[in-house]
């Protein structure tokens, strides 16, 4: 497999430094701007497959970008920020991130979003021109014909609003998906609606991710992002070869 | 009692009030004429061209369509204002578009006609206002106005030409102007103008030579116009200014409900110029003033208008005999000039001269000038209608008649058992004095008096049941009458007096009870709703009261029904609030009853403090009834009362604020000392072992290499943490702008922190224990999990390896109780107490200050506290410690 392309935007050095070393570390790919416009030049010249974004750039503010790449292309964007306020984290994943990473960050955490990224492209690439009837994700399998859900082979008893929010996440897998955004398409309500289901939501949300987590405590398939939304995680299939080392 | 003497500040900050409007805004030029056709328009189209060429932003906002051509043809080259238009019966008048005026903003506007009356439906009554709000909002104005619609000078005017203006505009308005441009032409050219039809197309030029424009007329109306413009160049520069030289002459009018009350006052306005004196009108509320006719009533109000409009201080004194309570104000207020109306000769007992008369021997020193009253022959208004429209109430006759039935009893009782008339006589006296103690108004004890000697004449007098008798009781019938119609009288006019006194004690009570309840007032809405109260018990209507937000804007209205329970919302409409959004802007009056968007359901009054408008009261107004003068009077006191009520509550406020900052401030510093005290450590070990990494990684095992790697991550994690925390503070800090608070499902915010606990953690036994995996709380879910992170690195902290720390959270009634419980070595009961104060640590003494600054515990308890929720920390059993707080369970209803 061809290595991944991974254009990253920062102005710091000292971070851009560390990611650099980070992603030659593991063997990646990777192009480096440094301003907000040499970003949208080379995310349409190099045709990138993951795209790590700083928000405060000296030019263009980083939510623009997002905007920007989202109306031609679908690639992930996972915004690296030091804006650590939940609303800051909700507008950029409004705008089209699919994830947001808060600085100071660990590296082991974005070679994990990193990872989550890719993953995504690949089942993506794997995807196009397979039914799309069928969603398969690790022991999870969605028969979206027949309306059912399987985990490991079992059927598993959801109820409508829980399938309705599987599938959702499942559409989106790999993306953070923002309560807003959720509320927004499975009760067809907007913000005015909004603080009302909330709660809903959030039980529904448990209740789901009873029936499909075996240890709360490590999710494999749906990740809560407290005060921002939720989020299905590309989990590797039997069949799949081991990533690169 | 003499309410305008009390307060001499309003009366300065109004004066002040004029001086910015007429200073800080725009600039007012006025081109000014004796009459039609001069040239005013032309005069002022030339000058717009020479400012425009002087590169002014000018606009034409306004110019009146029957100018001749060659003015009109002046308006090439200008930028024109459309003009508004607006329906009126059915045709559609064309006004001067303020609103449009005030969008398009340029430095100088063009609008002729200064005294024109705005079609019903415009914001304002009169253009005038127009200009003034233009004036205010910085734009300098060009105008015109001719000679005869100044305020003062229009009787005079109107006795030479005949004819008397509508339209007329205040002489404050001409004088405060900044420049005067008189456009003078010899009347005989301006006759010649005439006939060749440039003023007036030819049909009404033929009018107007009749009517007006005699060469005479003309003559009068140029020498007067030049010499208003001379009196002007006078008074201009000492318009408004504190400091202007008195004359020491203060000249007194007397309101009254008469017609040529106005002829009185314009006069002594024209005195007031001449002599630079202070103006102030005196109305005497008397008994009578109660029962004035509607038509009387509306008088009086234009008559106060005219004079507030002139420059006088309006003040209301009340008492029985307006001659006393003139010449005791005059006295008091240091008054040099009077001017009255020739009053009629005043009628009724013991008052047999006139008011002139009577003044003149109660304030000998006064100059009393005396104007003619030439328009009314002897018209009376209908000054005393109160006798004759006296109420009869049949409770009163009834009253009457058995207080007489029982006289002429007891009378028969006297008779038979023997006993002189004189008894008899005494008797019916009393009884007459009866009649005057028991009811309301003076004609039952008048009657009486009557009845009681005809009665006694008829049953007591020889021949009985006749009224003949002898002539020699001709003086008894005669002295008995005016002694009972005396002391009846005399009663009457106690019992009024006292009335008055009760009402002027009423109005002292309004005051003082709301003054004194404005001191013990706290916050503006609480004095606002007293002083709402209070107007609602003065008024007897319904009032809404809008508070200013302190920028200019208005928060939601508050409504005072005088029933409780009625609906005010018909006064709440956009355009209502547009009303009362205006007045706070403007610092003025307006609304019903006044000239300023008269169309309103309220009078709309501002809340006065020292220059800006603080409030807005609006007080329903129905049927078109006015708040009588006195009644404004009292009401402008109160008001006032609220406005210092509300300044003295900001200053407080501020003040507190100011100490609530000086305390932040010095806890602020007291954390940057901390803070950048406890930073270097960490910052020494990271950049030390750094260094030693860079310059001799090669020569270093690879284990010591390591933990060096190991040392510099724990120090900036453990700096990472410290920045998280004092990122919550702030945000705390900002006064609960930024608490987000939402349902929560616990399990989410247990997993969330431990996700971020310290790497020592992996030494701990942690457990979670959720007795309900939905129980939901209200949080900022982001500072609970640091809440939680702090007490729980704590716990980790301060209990050996190998210790079990449990987080746990149940539902008890309303709340969710949360604990955070170790087996630890437990934490002393004296050490409990300071726990949670900031920049405290444990174990201070071993030195080891840097791995606690000490705000962990302190952030969690302002946190739990910004919630509204109560943390503390109690003894686990059987040992170790357990950290509690609560929070606000929510209950979540799922609907599938």
């Amino acid at each position: 497999m061809n290595k991944p392309l991974i254009l990253f935007v920062e102005d710091d050095n000292a971070v851009g430094n560390l990611i650099a070393t980070t992603l030659e570390t593991q063997n990646y790919q990777f192009h480096r701007a440094k301003n907000g416009s040499q970003a949208v030049m080379d995310a349409l010249s190099c045709r990138p497959d993951v795209m790590l974004l700083d928000l405060g750039l000296p030019d263009i503010d980083g939510i623009d970008i997002i905007k920007k790449i989202r109306s031609w292309s679908n690639m992930p964007i996972i915004v690296v920020s030091a804006r650590s306020d939940d609303r800051d984290k909700v507008a950029a994943l409004d705008a089209g991130a699919d994830d947001y990473l808060t600085k100071p960050f660990s590296v082991d955490e974005l070679l994990a979003r990193l990872r989550v990224a890719l993953r995504r492209v690949r089942y993506d690439s794997q995807r196009t021109g397979e039914e799309a009837a069928i969603y398969k994700n690790g022991g999870l399998l969605i028969n979206y014909a027949a309306g059912c859900a399987y985990l490991d082979g079992q059927e598993l008893h959801l109820t409508p609003m829980e399938y309705k929010l599987l599938c959702l996440l499942a559409k989106h897998t790999g993306k953070v998906l923002t309560h807003n955004y959720i509320i927004g398409e499975v009760w067809g309500t907007h913000s005015e609606n909004f603080s009302s289901e909330l709660p809903s939501l959030r039980v529904f949300m448990a209740t789901l991710r009873k029936k499909l987590e075996p240890d709360p405590g490590h999710p494999r398939y749906i990740q809560t992002h407290i005060g921002v939304g939720y989020r299905m995680l590309q989990n590797r299939q039997e069949d799949e070869l081991p990533p690169q080392a | 009692m003499m309410q305008g003497d009390r307060r001499p500040d309003s009366d300065a900050l109004l004066r002040g009030l004029r001086q910015t409007e007429g200073k800080s805004g725009g600039k007012l030029k006025i081109f000014f004429g004796y009459a039609a056709g001069v040239g005013k328009t032309y005069a002022m189209l030339e000058a717009a061209h020479r400012a425009k060429a002087a590169g002014v932003d000018v606009v034409a906002g306004y110019i009146e369509p029957h100018t001749r051509p060659e003015t009109m043809a002046l308006l090439d080259g200008l930028e024109q204002l459309p003009a508004k238009s607006v329906p009126y019966k059915g045709i559609s008048l064309r006004e001067f578009d303020l609103d449009a005026a005030l969008e398009r903003h340029p430095q100088l506007i063009l609008v002729d006609e200064l005294a024109h009356t705005n079609a019903e439906g415009c914001r304002h009554v009169k253009r005038y206002q127009d200009v003034q709000e233009l004036l205010r909002a910085g734009i300098n104005v060009y105008t015109t106005v001719n000679v005869q619609h100044l305020e003062s000078l229009n009787d005079k005017v109107a006795s030479i030409t005949g004819i008397a203006v509508a339209e007329r505009i205040p002489d404050s308005v001409f004088d405060s102007a900044d420049q005067v441009e008189l456009v003078d032409l010899e009347p005989a050219d301006l006759l010649e103008r005439l006939r060749e039809g440039k003023i007036y197309r030819q049909r009404q030029a033929a009018q107007a030579l009749d009517n007006f424009f005699s060469v005479k007329n003309l003559a009068s109306l140029r020498e007067i116009a030049l010499r208003r413009t001379a009196d002007r160049l006078d008074a201009a520069p000492w318009f408004g200014t504190e400091d202007k030289p008195k004359a020491g002459e203060h000249i007194l009018i007397c309101l009254s409900p008469s017609p040529s009350n106005a002829k009185v006052i314009r006069t002594a306005a024209r005195m007031v110029r001449a002599f630079h004196a202070d103006f102030t009108a005196l109305f005497v509320e008397t008994p009578a003033f109660a029962s004035l006719s509607d038509a009387d009533r509306s008088r009086i109000s234009a008559n106060v208008h005219l004079a507030e409009e002139l420059g006088a201080r309006i003040t209301t004194t009340y008492g029985d005999d307006p001659a006393v309570q003139i010449a005791e104000y005059a006295r008091i207020s240091g008054i040099s000039k009077i001017v009255l109306g020739r009053s009629p000769r005043r009628q009724g007992l013991g008052a047999g001269k006139n008011l002139v008369d009577r003044l003149n021997e109660l304030a000998p020193d006064l100059d009393i000038y005396i104007i003619p009253d030439q328009k009314l022959p002897r018209q009376r208004p209908s000054q005393r209608p109160g006798r004759s429209l006296e109420q009869l109430s049949a409770m009163d006759v009834l009253k009457s008649l058995l207080i007489l039935l029982g006289c002429t009893l007891g009378g028969y009782g006297f008779f038979f058992l023997g006993f002189s008339d004189t008894n008899i006589i005494m008797l019916y006296l009393l009884g007459v004095l009866l009649v005057s103690m028991v009811t309301t108004g003076r004609s039952y004890s008048l009657v009486a008096s009557v009845l009681a000697v005809l009665l006694f004449n008829f049953f007591f007098t020889d021949p009985y049941f006749t009224l003949h008798s002898d002539p020699s009781y001709i003086a008894t019938f005669g002295i008995m009458f005016l002694v009972a119609a005396l002391s009846s009288s005399l009663t009457t006019r106690i019992k009024r007096q006292s009335k008055l006194n009760a009402d002027k004690a009423y109005r002292t009570a309004i005051l003082l009870e709301s003054s004194h309840k404005l001191q013990n007032a706290e916050g503006a809405e609480a004095i606002l709703t007293i002083t709402a109260r209070q107007l609602g018990h003065l008024l007897e209507r319904d009032l809404v009261v809008y508070p200013g937000d302190g920028q200019g804007g208005l928060l939601p209205a508050m409504c005072f029904p005088v029933a409780e329970e009625t609906d005010l919302s018909y006064l709440l409409t956009p355009a209502e609030e547009a009303v009362a959004e205006w007045v706070l802007k403007n610092n003025k009056h307006a609304g019903a009853t006044t000239n300023t968007l008269p169309n309103a359901r309220c009078l709309y009054l501002a809340i006065r403090g020292t220059g800006v408008a603080l409030a807005v009261v609006g007080i329903a107004v129905k049927g078109g009834h006015s708040v009588q003068s006195f009644e404004k009077n009292l009401m402008v006191s109160l008001l006032d009362e609220c406005a210092l009520a509300l300044e003295k509550e900001h200053i407080m406020r501020e003040k507190q604020e100011a100490e609530i900052q000086a305390n932040q401030e010095a806890l602020r510093a007291n954390l940057l000392r901390a803070i950048s005290h406890d930073l270097r450590t960490p910052l020494t070990s990271i950049s030390g072992n750094a260094n030693i990494l860079m310059e001799s990684a090669d020569q270093l095992e690879p284990e010591k290499r390591r933990s060096l790697s190991t040392a510099i991550y724990d120090d900036a994690m453990w700096l990472i943490n410290l920045v998280e925390n004092l990122l919550a503070i702030t945000r705390i800090e900002d006064d609960h702008v930024h608490m987000n608070i939402e349902p929560e499902l616990l399990e989410d915010v247990f997993t969330e922190a431990l996700a971020h606990l310290d790497r020592n953690a992996g030494k701990h036994h942690i457990q979670t224990v959720l007795e309900d995996d939905m129980l939901m709380a209200d949080m900022d879910a982001r500072l609970m999990v640091q809440v939680i992170i702090n007490i729980v690195n704590n716990a980790i902290k301060y209990t050996p390896d190998g210790s079990h720390i449990t987080v746990s959270a149940r539902r008890s009634g309303p709340q969710v109780i949360v604990e955070i419980a170790d087996d630890g070595p437990g934490i002393s009961d004296e050490a409990k107490k300071k726990l949670f104060d900031m920049f405290y640590t444990a174990n201070n003494d071993r030195g080891d200050g840097r791995r606690g600054l000490g705000l962990g515990l302190s952030l969690c308890k302002s946190i739990i506290t910004a919630h509204g929720e109560k943390i503390e920390v109690a003894d686990n059993t059987p040992q170790g410690t357990v950290f509690r707080f609560t929070l606000r369970a929510s209950e979540v209803m799922t609907n599938e």
